[in-house]
């Protein structure tokens, strides 16, 4: 079977959950082929892979947001649209569910109109002015114009890419990555199916509300636009996944049908940390440990601050921050500051290990993200037989606290960006360490159960066999 | 700021009744047609001068006829680079490239010397007169190339004042030195040649010195202008095209029957000729309604249809503007013809006779009226090729003064062998249909303003705003070529 995964933004240029995801679903399948159909930002990025690619992947189409922008090759055509047409197009720019397949049919590599020449066309202009009519007739012409080109060019020049060959389609997330599925279906009537990590809508929303690039008047424009993209990529979709219940429920509020829905989690090789002692009760100091990337979403300054409040009751505490920290090396240089501003000792940047072999020296593993999926940190944590702490994001609280599963405590949930509760939390947890091998042992049972690779793999392939049929 | 349309607006709007709108309409008039009436007096009185001396006509002509060659092939010349330079200036000024200019001014010169000396020296070099002579017209010809250039220049910082004194001290230098020379004992003709020489050679001196003045001196660089010869080639061909089109039509009457060869190699057609210097005066009125009316009245509302777009205007906002600009645009476009075709009449009717008292004949009035007619809707093909500009629709304009150009001859040599009655009809036929052309493609092109405001400009934004603005910055500056043609 030939399974096209298309990923945007991630596999295989950056390192991350969904890239190690990807990287993991393609490798335990090596009888199946895989297609990547890539989305990145732009041409720079293009051949600058961050994986090794396994033997399976038969083909990697890169595509760029960018990759037809070019001032140069523009036409002045005049295009006479059917009524269809210019609704469509009409609809696309002014509300979130227009007719996908028309749009598809007009701007997929083997439409009739090229994107440049319909955006510099006369016709286009008469839509945008329609609209004017409407919902932007208080807005500035000139801003609406230039807003909806650039909205439009990114997605139109997605469309351009040629139809891979393959049995099924997987898109690794909504958005442009969820527009690719939902025409490759429409155009091969194929099964498609979408996997979302995070809640790709929810994710642009917040990114667009402080986006200072945005317009004030076009926040709105932005987010339907995003959620009209979600919008068609689940109502093509054969399967929507999710890896938590969640964010299940948040796909349905979405408009994902619930019928379709389904939740696989995340799963990892338990094997590989199996040889990991459980925590030592020889009086050591409470040692914690963040397994993060240093960059923003984690919010590495709130867990330091917490540290500082966990220092204060335990002044022999320590706090190894395991990951690399050349991603975002402003937010590195801003932490190493903080540190020396509110003078902490004890906090250790232990930059790219095997964190297979730091588990075993934490005592509680902290994570303070202000946004997560389905954290493998918390998952590798629990299989190393470690408590741990958790801001609650994405399905931290799920994978903690359980889902009424019987299984018990696995540590404890905080709010986001309160390093005084998170302190707390810690503090209480550190208190008694025959409670911290409990929640430990609760984890790890948790994991055997629910998240491992194997089953995670065996989902997949049950999912895509019956896909097919 | 619309040049010196805006400068006269201020002028119009004080109060004081008709005094000061007479006061308005002949400063337009001076600070336009000035220049070229001045050099007419200048010919004319040098004239007057040879026959005072006592010359032959065939002397006189010999005058006549060597500075309007040097005058017109000069105009030909420098047109070509004309509006294409106003447009660089003007650019250079708004990106705040001062220091471009003066360097831009020499390479220009440069190449614009070195070209039109090889070929005006290869013509000189065949024509049938005394060397001396011929040494002075062709420094003539490449001082009022470097004339025409600096007033382009000058134009453009709106120094019109300065051009205008520059032109009276030329004048009266030339007089007074052409008087001097002959009643020093000088050979008359190389008098009258040498002071008109000196005389505007005294103009370019004064002109530089403006320069030097006001533009800052900058790294010397002959190619300096190169890029934006790239963008803007089609003003060059423009500019050629217009100066074509404005005086193709006389050369086509110098191989007609009634050509008349002073020597060999400079020819002119006097009953075509002087007609039509006679009936191209008549449009003069055309040029000041056209600065006054026109370009005053329709910049308000071109200003405003651009600032509603560009200072956040709506929808609504825009489409109000755009009627009231499409309206304010034709209206006095028909305004202006209105105007002129009334003149034109009464030129007809009564100009005409007072013509043949001064010895024109049955058939240059009647080549005069035809004139009158092609002047008529000449004027409609210039405003629209200003009006163009005004868009930056420089394609537009193109094909208008190629449509002209290319016109004016052909019409001309079909009806070459009909014989005198249908000279000038040709012209007539030619202003009438590009006039014609021209009106539709304007009016196409601000029936779908938006479209091509928006949609002509590059698929992503970054510098939208930038090209809206520097394009007004150009409309200041634009006006200055048109006075040239």
């Amino acid at each position: 079977m030939r399974i096209c995964i298309i990923a945007e933004g991630c596999y295989p240029y950056v390192a991350g959950g969904v890239s190690s995801w990807i990287q993991m679903l393609i490798k335990g399948m090596p009888d199946h082929e895989f297609v990547i159909c890539t989305i990145a930002a732009n041409m720079d990025q293009k051949g600058k892979f961050k994986y090794e690619i396994p033997d399976n992947v038969v083909e990697i189409r890169e595509n760029f947001l960018d990759q037809f922008l070019d001032n140069k090759a523009v036409n002045h055509v005049k295009y006479n649209l059917t009524d269809k047409e210019k609704q469509a197009v009409l609809d696309l720019i002014t509300k979130d569910s227009p007719d996908w397949n028309v749009l598809f049919d007009m701007f997929s590599v083997r439409g009739k109109y090229k994107i440049n020449d319909f955006l510099s066309s006369e016709a286009f202009l008469n839509i945008v002015m329609e609209a004017c009519k409407d919902i932007y007739k208080l807005t500035p012409f000139n801003k609406v114009f230039w807003t909806i080109r650039s909205m439009l060019l990114p997605v139109f020049n997605v469309l351009l890419c040629e139809i891979p060959q393959a049995d099924i389609y997987h898109s690794v997330s909504t958005g442009y990555a969820g527009i690719l599925g939902a025409m490759f279906k429409y155009m091969t009537q194929k099964p498609y199916i979408i996997t979302e990590h995070g809640i790709y809508t929810r994710e642009r929303e917040e990114e667009i509300i402080k986006a200072s690039w945005v317009d004030i008047y076009f926040k709105h424009t932005w987010i339907d636009f995003f959620a009209g993209m979600a919008k068609i990529a689940y109502e093509k979709a054969d399967r929507i996944i999710s890896l938590f219940y969640g964010a299940r429920d948040l796909q349905i509020a979405a408009g994902a049908d619930y019928r379709k829905c389904q939740v696989i989690p995340n799963g990892i090789k338990v094997s590989r940390f199996e040889s990991i002692e459980p925590i030592k009760d020889d009086g050591h100091p409470l040692t914690l440990g963040g397994v993060i990337r240093v960059v923003p979403i984690k919010d590495i300054k709130t867990m330091i601050y917490a540290f500082e409040g966990v220092k204060r009751k335990v002044p022999d505490a320590r706090l190894y921050l395991i990951g690399p920290t050349d991603e975002d090396p402003d937010y590195y240089k801003e932490c190493l500051e903080l540190i020396k501003n509110i003078s902490c000792p004890d906090i250790e940047f232990v930059g790219r290990v095997n964190v297979a072999e730091w588990y075993g020296r934490l005592d509680i593993i902290v994570l303070s993200s202000v946004s997560e999926g389905q954290p493998f940190v918390l998952l590798e944590g629990m299989a190393s037989k470690r408590p741990c702490v958790a801001t609650n994001v994405g399905s931290c609280k799920e994978l903690l606290l359980g889902n009424e599963d019987g299984f018990g405590q696995a540590g404890e949930v905080v709010p986001v960006m309160n390093p005084n509760l998170m302190a707390k939390a810690i503090l209480k947890m550190a208190e008694n360490r025959d409670s911290l091998r409990t929640m430990a042992m609760n984890g790890y049972n948790r994991v055997l159960k629910f998240y491992q690779e194997e089953e995670f793999l065996m989902a997949y392939a049950n999912l895509y066999e019956d896909v097919i049929k | 700021m619309a040049g010196v349309g805006f400068e006269l607006k201020k002028l119009f709007k004080k109060k004081g009744g008709y005094f000061s709108i007479l006061k308005g309409y002949s400063v337009s008039a001076i600070v336009t047609e000035g220049p070229m009436i001045l050099c007419i007096l200048m010919l004319f009185s040098i004239r007057q001068m040879l026959k005072a001396f006592d010359t032959s006509y065939a002397v006189q002509e010999m005058y006549l006829i060597t500075t309007t060659y040097i005058m017109i092939f000069s105009l030909i010349f420098s047109n070509t680079v004309l509006m294409f330079i106003s447009r660089y200036t003007s650019d250079c000024l708004y990106e705040n490239r001062m220091r471009d200019i003066l360097p831009s001014f020499y390479a220009v010169l440069f190449w614009v010397l070195i070209i039109s000396g090889v070929i005006s020296g290869i013509y000189v070099l065949y024509l049938d007169k005394p060397v001396l002579h011929k040494l002075i017209n062709w420094a003539q010809f490449m001082i009022m190339l470097i004339v025409w250039i600096q007033m382009s220049y000058l134009s453009a910082i709106k120094k019109y004042v300065r051009v205008l004194m520059g032109f009276i001290a030329s004048a009266t230098a030339s007089i007074l030195l052409a008087l001097l020379f002959m009643f020093a004992g000088m050979e008359p003709l190389t008098a009258a040649f040498l002071a008109s020489a000196l005389g505007y050679a005294v103009m370019a001196i004064m002109y530089m010195q403006e320069m030097i003045r006001y533009f800052p001196s900058g790294k010397a660089n002959l190619f300096i202008f190169f890029p934006a010869l790239d963008s803007y080639k089609d003003l060059i061909i423009t500019g050629f095209l217009t100066a074509l089109g404005l005086y193709g039509h006389n050369f086509v009457f110098w191989f007609g029957e009634y050509r008349v060869r002073v020597i060999r190699g400079m020819t002119y057609c006097m009953k075509y000729d002087v007609t039509a210097f006679f009936a191209s005066i008549t449009i003069i009125p055309f040029l000041v309604i056209f600065v006054v009316s026109l370009e005053v009245n329709f910049y308000n509302c071109y200003k405003k249809y651009f600032d509603t777009i560009l200072y956040d205007g709506t929808y609504d906002d825009i489409r109000f503007e755009n009627v009231n600009l499409r309206k304010t645009l034709f209206r006095e476009l028909s305004h202006v013809f209105e105007i002129q075709f009334f003149i034109e009449i009464v030129c007809i009717t009564f100009v005409g006779n007072y013509l043949s008292t001064i010895g024109f004949d049955r058939e240059m009035l009647v080549m005069f009226r035809y004139l009158c007619m092609g002047y008529c809707f000449y004027v409609l093909v210039k405003s629209v090729i200003i009006l163009l500009m005004y868009f930056d629709e420089r394609i537009g304009a193109l094909k208008v003064s190629a449509l002209f150009a290319v016109t004016s001859i052909l019409f001309s040599v079909l009806l070459l062998p009909q014989g005198i009655e249908y000279y000038g009809l040709g012209f007539v036929a030619a202003a009438v249909v590009t006039s014609i052309y021209g009106l539709v493609l304007l009016y196409r092109y601000v029936n779908r303003l938006e479209y091509n405001v928006f949609c002509k400009q590059p698929l992503f934004a970054g510098e939208q705003e930038g090209m809206f603005t520097r394009l007004g910055g150009y409309m200041n500056e634009k006006f200055n070529t048109k006075k040239k043609s």
